[in-house]
């Protein structure tokens, strides 16, 4: 058992979006803060989205409060993390076999909570987008975009290391430490010392472990209903729209087309889930089918277009606290003062929400842990403050290199620490996303980085066409020369292929069955991992 | 064009048959629709490396026995297999390809991740276990090249450490691997193999030699990317040179693969490189004619043919979302009927759709609609129930079936 | 599910499953480390150029279009194509002078014949050298091509045009640029070939440069204006009977064929299959057994046969092989398949010659090594290349062919009278 030396302000579980946002959040008004998260950041929701950065369009009609927070977040997040966010504009399309007449109470509805939305003709709508399906009958512009939500988080979590935050990855809170009616820290077992309990205390405990937060809740005696709400996505090899396309109807499956980096996304589906199943979703046939008739209505070229992957994430759905039966879910913020709420002190649970509100929550959270600590002087900042990586730079030169342009695109500012001077830091380790030596070392040394998948989420390390047939060998060499852990990076490349299979298996046919061969034979034979016994699944 | 075998593919199954009837004075064309995985073999062949349950084979020739009857192998019949293990050794012999190793007793090959595993054949001057189990002392220096990405130095000598042989690690950099590394991309194995040529070659054994002479060991490991290591390398290196494998394409697979060609061509052959073979003509039961997307509507003729076009990766077989096809014959496949039934979760276990194939007669000629064609043989990796992957079979499934097929068509 | 037959994108790119062959057959890469090699220059680096076109790279100049990374790849990506159109579509580069002179072959060969000998005279000339150089940066070292003094129209018109009326079945010539301003004893070969054989020699209504050399300098506008006048003289010509249009420059025949369509965008699907090489048109007669080839008895030589790359991308290689194999007394060998390093206009460049002469020197080795009494091609720019950097003499198969034939003995075989 291990107890750490500090007594902390604020501990808060999660290292997702929301978890990340409160820890800066926090940080930056002062307080002293311990972030844990039981395996790595982005491991739960946050890495399975469609990295849409909504306007809120889509709830325009049916959650105006949702709509009219999402519109302001968004005009939020294009200032402080316009590193992580792409202006693509977004289109809400009418097809022949929807009605026209939802365009006017969609585009009124939007007016209303403050989100611009203009009807443009179709024939300009195919002109701005030419993947569109081209027989739409309407289409209506609104202020959407693209966000990527890993490194959305990873400015969070860094931002809130350089204002004195502690962060543990891979330390999963298995009970709190308690005297009567108070939560007074968390205990945690470290998932990378064989299970060492460790312990932690602080006079605030936020709970925000997205859909994990019951189960927590839970733990600390409390109970807030939450539902597993699955929703499957496809990747497309490639960007086959620069616009947002959605589907002008009710929200239903597979309506939104969203293209983020190198590549596309089609989601989601929506479909209430059994809680024990949280840990190990797997996309379907039949979701995948549903997904691409869907996706081919709002893209044609779809039914052409190579799916890499597909994958799932859970969203919570929080039931509200007159109808715990889940019939009536709440689709907003949800921030709870146990103590209020339970009669039990120094715990807050905040959840429900999305990643577009994922700021907004934490300075709801934060807000709430202020008022618990006294110290409801210090203002939030997180909606002025630029996010690392996405200050306005003086430097308007530009990387020379593929590698170079690829690294400024994900570290922003950020990226002039990733060493480029000489060739061997320029060489790239994955082809496809074009990630250097140089930037596999500077996420090692300063992104909580010593596993490929750590590697993955913090570059998009073998998230490319090949979904890592070279560049993982390559990055678990560089990983091994950090620690001579030879065996572990060696299970870590099995464990790495086996996640990226994962993904492929529910697509894999055409060119992806052909990769995936490639794949099992280089691995497999060649390589020599298929006689390897596996050990524990990487996180 | 009019041929006495067509051959479609030219992997290790393609030209193997190919070199064959070409030696036995047929007229053959041979098909290439772009390089095969030739490319990426490591400079070993397995035979069968793994039995069913995917325990390590040591005698390959009496594994056989225990195979499912599926399997093509057990098409050729046991008191076959070894007789044709032999001729493909001999054939590789003819085209120049050296190689240790025999079908009666596995040995063990280093994989490029310094995984050790059992072999049929491996190149003469390749690193074994027992190459290297055989020095004088269990020594060795492994000398990595500076901003080569896809050699593993600490892999493999992790694991020549645990069988009891000492590893020194040195790198090596002269000015010409530096002018290849200028490039973000290129410093591949094939790149550097390429640039190591004449006296590039000469200046690099020169740099092996600065980087290993304070090392004491007798034998250094390189990794395999100099296309042919002449005696006078290893002469001015001043020691034993051994190459281990490194990761992607591989040197020694790409020479394996020119040097089959070029003993195709030699002995007559006629290869029609780039090709990709789109229709067929057929007349009941026997194939008349391939087209192919470069020559119009230009039929090749031949008596007999052979399909050797590969799996998925060679694009022998695809699959449709709902199933397995052979695209350009239509011929049967065998293949689990529903997508959900073509994996498991493990990628390294086994994969029900990577068994999946052309189905065949005991003749290995392929049926089309329930019947076999009369003139078409199958061979290599195209063949429904090899499932070359799991049991590390894919050279031998290649070779063996190539030359049974040959062996038919040559009677 | 209806979906997803089959994967084809734009330019059948996600066809790549990352294997990396192209680069290990790429001349280019490590010879010059600023060209990123085929596999980024061209399936990974259009992922990056659909998301931003700021992602494009001036170093796909560096390209020779060889496309010897298409026939390598076993994926059949496009992968040149897939170069060349970013080239086309993204570069910022203007082509200079130097560039649209190399291009534009029909005005500098139309202006060069009126005046042939005192161009080929100062175009050999040491100070005329110099100053390419140094003003227009055209590598020193170059021969620039002999212009003839009577272009080959010219020739055709006066002496040929009205024989090949008496013909029952004919084909229709593309010559080309090299074949009308420098070298119509090519040309004159084919039509006595192909005379010989009792087919006749027409040629085209209309006859522009095929647009290769514009292609490559980014000249589009000119070179899709060029294709649009070939495509509709090739399609008048089938119309009027012709059966053919036979072309004896590989590059000629591959732009024609597949360039116009893949890379300017033109649908030439319907008369694609009617434009050939000389040698493949005529192969598929005498295999057919329509057309019999006489050979003097006489006639011994050593050959040693280069593929162009384009030849070898077309896959019309065994054509042109297969009747040089014909001829009794001729011993062939076929050279291995490496590129020469011209690859058009770019081995003119000064920039490029370095890397030009260090890609072919695989091939100039090995001709050296065989010794042939000459070598083979059915490319022109290969032709200099060799010429120059060997000193061995190329000739192209049809005249390889005409020079062996017995015409009286062939046209008796092919039952022709007077």
């Amino acid at each position: 058992m291990k107890q750490l030396d500090k007594h902390y302000d604020v501990i808060v579980i999660g290292g997702g979006a929301t978890g990340a946002g409160t820890a800066r959040d926090c940080a930056l008004r002062g307080l002293n803060v311990l972030l844990v998260e039981r395996f790595d950041f982005t491991h739960g929701a946050t890495g399975r989205n469609h990295g849409l950065l909504h306007s809120g369009a889509r709830y325009a009609v049916t959650d105006r409060e949702s709509a009219t927070e999402c519109i302001e977040e968004n005009m939020i997040l294009r200032r402080i993390a316009s590193n992580c966010v792409e202006e693509t504009g977004g289109l809400f399309i009418t097809l022949p076999e929807d009605a026209l007449g939802y365009q006017k109470t969609f585009i009124d509805s939007c007016l209303a909570a403050g989100i611009e939305a203009e009807a443009i003709d179709p024939a300009l709508a195919r002109r701005l987008e030419p993947s569109v399906n081209p027989s739409l009958i309407g289409a209506v512009k609104v202020p959407d975009g693209a966000i990527d939500p890993f490194r959305l988080t990873m400015a969070n979590v860094t931002d809130a290391r350089m204002h004195g935050a502690d962060i543990l990855t891979y330390h999963e809170v298995t009970d709190y430490i308690r005297t009567g009616n108070r939560i007074e820290g968390v205990v945690m077992r470290n998932h990378r010392s064989g299970g060492e309990e460790v312990r932690a205390t602080a006079d605030v405990v936020v709970n925000a472990a997205g859909i994990w937060g019951h189960l927590l809740a839970e733990k600390a005696g409390v109970s807030v209903k939450m539902f597993p709400a699955k929703g499957s996505l496809l990747v497309f090899g490639h960007r086959v729209n620069n616009i947002v396309i959605n589907r002008c109807r009710k929200p239903a499956n597979a309506d939104i087309l969203v293209p983020g980096d190198t590549v596309c996304v089609i989601g989601t589906t929506s479909d209430r889930v059994p809680f024990d199943s949280v840990d190990r979703m797997e996309v379907t046939p039949d979701e995948v089918d549903v997904l691409l008739r869907e996706g081919t209505m709002l893209a044609p070229s779809l039914a052409t277009t190579r799916i890499l992957r597909a994958y799932a994430g859970v969203r919570p759905l929080v039931a509200s606290d007159d109808d715990p039966s889940g019939r009536s879910i709440s689709r907003g913020i949800v921030c709870l003062d146990h103590a209020q709420r339970d009669g039990l002190e120094g715990f807050i649970t905040i959840t429900g929400g999305k990643l577009m509100t994922y700021r907004l929550m934490a300075e709801w959270a934060t807000d709430m842990v202020c008022r618990k600590l006294g110290r409801e002087g210090v203002k939030c900042v997180t909606a002025e403050r630029p996010l690392p990586g996405s200050e306005k730079s003086e430097d308007t030169a530009k990387p020379a290199t593929a590698g170079g342009k690829a690294s400024a695109g994900r570290h922003g500012t950020l990226a002039a620490n990733i060493a480029s001077a000489n060739e061997l830091d320029r060489a790239l380790v994955c082809e496809c996303e074009e990630v250097s030596v140089g930037e596999i070392e500077y996420a090692i040394k300063n992104l909580h980085a010593d596993n490929l998948l750590n590697l993955r989420r913090r570059t998009r390390l073998g998230m490319g066409t090949c979904q890592g047939q070279l560049c993982v060998c390559r990055a678990a060499a560089i990983l091994e020369k950090h620690d001579s852990c030879t065996e572990r990076h060696l299970q870590g490349i099995r464990s790495f292929v086996n996640e990226r299979w994962k993904g492929m298996r529910p697509v894999a046919w055409g060119d992806n069955l052909a990769e995936a061969q490639f794949m099992a034979w280089m691995y497999g034979s060649v390589a020599g991992l298929d006689s390897l016994n596996p050990t524990e699944e990487m996180k | 064009m009019k041929f006495e075998t067509i051959v479609t593919g030219a992997g290790l199954a393609g030209l193997t048959a190919a070199i064959r009837l070409a030696e036995a004075e047929q007229k053959v064309g041979l098909i290439s629709a772009g390089h095969s995985a030739l490319h990426f073999c490591t400079g070993s062949f397995g035979l069968l490396g793994f039995d069913s349950a995917h325990k390590a084979v040591e005698h390959p020739i009496e594994a056989l026995a225990d195979l499912a009857d599926a399997h093509p192998y057990k098409k050729i019949g046991g008191a076959s297999l070894e007789g044709l293990a032999d001729e493909a050794v001999a054939l590789l012999n003819r085209a120049g390809v050296k190689t240790a190793g025999s079908a009666r007793e596995n040995h063990t090959r280093i994989s490029p991740l310094g995984v050790l595993r059992p072999a049929w054949l491996t190149l003469e001057n390749m690193a074994t276990l027992e190459a290297l189990k055989s020095l004088k002392r269990p020594h060795v220096v492994i000398a990595g090249i500076a901003g080569f990405l896809d050699f593993y130095p600490r892999f493999i000598a992790a694991t020549l450490e645990k069988e009891g042989i000492k590893c020194d690690i040195v790198t090596v950099d002269n000015a010409d691997l530096r002018n290849l590394r200028k490039s973000e991309s290129e410093m591949r194995s094939a790149n550097i193999a390429r640039v190591l040529r004449g006296e590039a070659l000469v200046h690099f054994a020169e740099s092996v030699y600065d980087a290993v002479s304070t090392s004491e060991p007798e034998a250094v490991i390189l990794p395999a990317v100099v296309e042919a290591a002449p005696a006078v390398f290893e002469g001015i290196v001043g020691r034993k040179v051994l190459f281990a494998p490194t990761v992607g394409v591989s040197v020694p697979g790409i020479e394996i693969h020119s040097r089959l060609i070029h003993r195709f061509t030699e002995a007559g052959g006629r290869l029609l490189n780039g090709h990709r073979v789109t229709g067929a003509d057929f007349d009941g039961d026997r194939l008349t004619a391939v087209y192919t997307d470069r020559l119009d509507d230009d039929a090749l003729y031949a008596d007999n043919f052979i399909f050797a076009a590969g799996s998925f990766f060679g694009r022998g077989l695809t699959a449709t979302p709902d199933e397995v096809i052979e695209p350009v014959f239509g011929l049967d496949t065998a293949a689990p009927a529903e997508r959900d039934g073509w994996f498991t979760a493990d990628l390294f276990g086994v994969q029900p759709v990577m068994n999946a194939g052309v189905a065949v007669d005991d003749s290995f000629r392929a049926m089309r609609s329930g019947v076999p064609v009369r003139n078409l043989y199958a061979a290599g990796a195209c063949i429904a129930g090899a499932d070359s992957l799991h049991n590390d079979s894919g050279a031998g499934v290649a070779m063996l079936t190539a030359l049974a097929v040959a062996d038919k068509i040559i009677k | 599910m209806d979906f997803q037959k089959e994967n084809i994108s734009r330019h059948n790119f996600e066809q790549c499953t990352k294997c990396t062959i192209c680069t290990t057959v790429c001349p280019v890469t490590p010879i010059n480390t600023r060209y990123p090699g085929p596999k980024q220059a061209g399936p990974d680096g259009e992922r990056y150029r659909l998301k931003n076109p700021e992602f494009f790279d001036e170093a796909l100049k560096y390209c020779l279009n060889c496309k010897r990374c298409e026939v390598a790849c076993p994926s059949d990506v496009r992968i040149g194509d897939l170069i060349l159109a970013a080239r086309l579509s993204y570069s910022a580069h203007k082509p200079s002078l130097r560039d649209t002179m190399l291009a534009e072959t029909d005005i500098m060969g139309s202006i060069a014949t009126l005046a042939a000998p005192v161009v080929n005279t100062s175009l050999a000339l040491k100070p005329v050298k110099y100053i390419m150089e140094r003003t227009l940066h055209i590598d020193s070292h170059r021969q620039f091509p002999k212009y003839a003094s009577t272009k080959f129209e010219t020739w055709y018109r006066r002496n040929a045009e009205a024989g090949q009326k008496k013909y029952s079945r004919y084909v229709s010539y593309f010559h080309g640029c090299y074949v009308n301003y420098n070298y119509p004893a090519l040309g004159k070969a084919l039509i006595g070939l192909y005379n010989a054989a009792g087919i006749g020699v027409r040629m085209l209504e209309r006859e522009r440069c095929c647009g290769v050399a514009k292609i490559a300098n980014g000249l589009v506008k000119e070179a899709t204006r060029d294709a649009e006048i070939n495509l509709t003289s090739i399609r008048k010509a089938a119309e009027d009977g012709s059966e053919a249009v036979v072309a004896t420059s590989s590059t000629c025949c591959f732009t024609m064929r597949d360039e116009y369509e893949h890379v300017l965008g033109l649908d030439n699907s319907d008369v694609r299959r009617s434009i050939t090489l000389a040698t493949a048109y005529l192969s598929r007669l005498v295999e057919r057994g329509e057309v019999k080839l006489v050979f003097r008895k006489d006639y011994r030589r050593r050959i040693a046969y280069h593929t162009p790359c384009h030849m070898e991308r077309m896959g019309f290689g065994s054509y042109s092989v297969e009747l040089l194999r014909s001829i009794p007394g001729v011993e062939l060998t076929v050279l291995g398949p490496n590129c020469c390093g011209i690859a058009g206009t770019y081995g003119f460049k000064q920039e490029n010659y370095a890397t030009s002469q260090a890609i072919g020197s695989k091939l100039f080795a090995e001709i050296e090594r065989e010794q042939p009494d000459f070598v083979a091609t059915d490319c022109e720019t290969c032709k200099w290349q060799i010429e120059m950097s060997t000193g061995a003499k190329v000739l192209n198969p049809i005249e390889v062919l005409f020079e062996a034939l017995d015409v009286e003995a062939t046209r008796r075989a092919n039952n022709l009278t007077d």
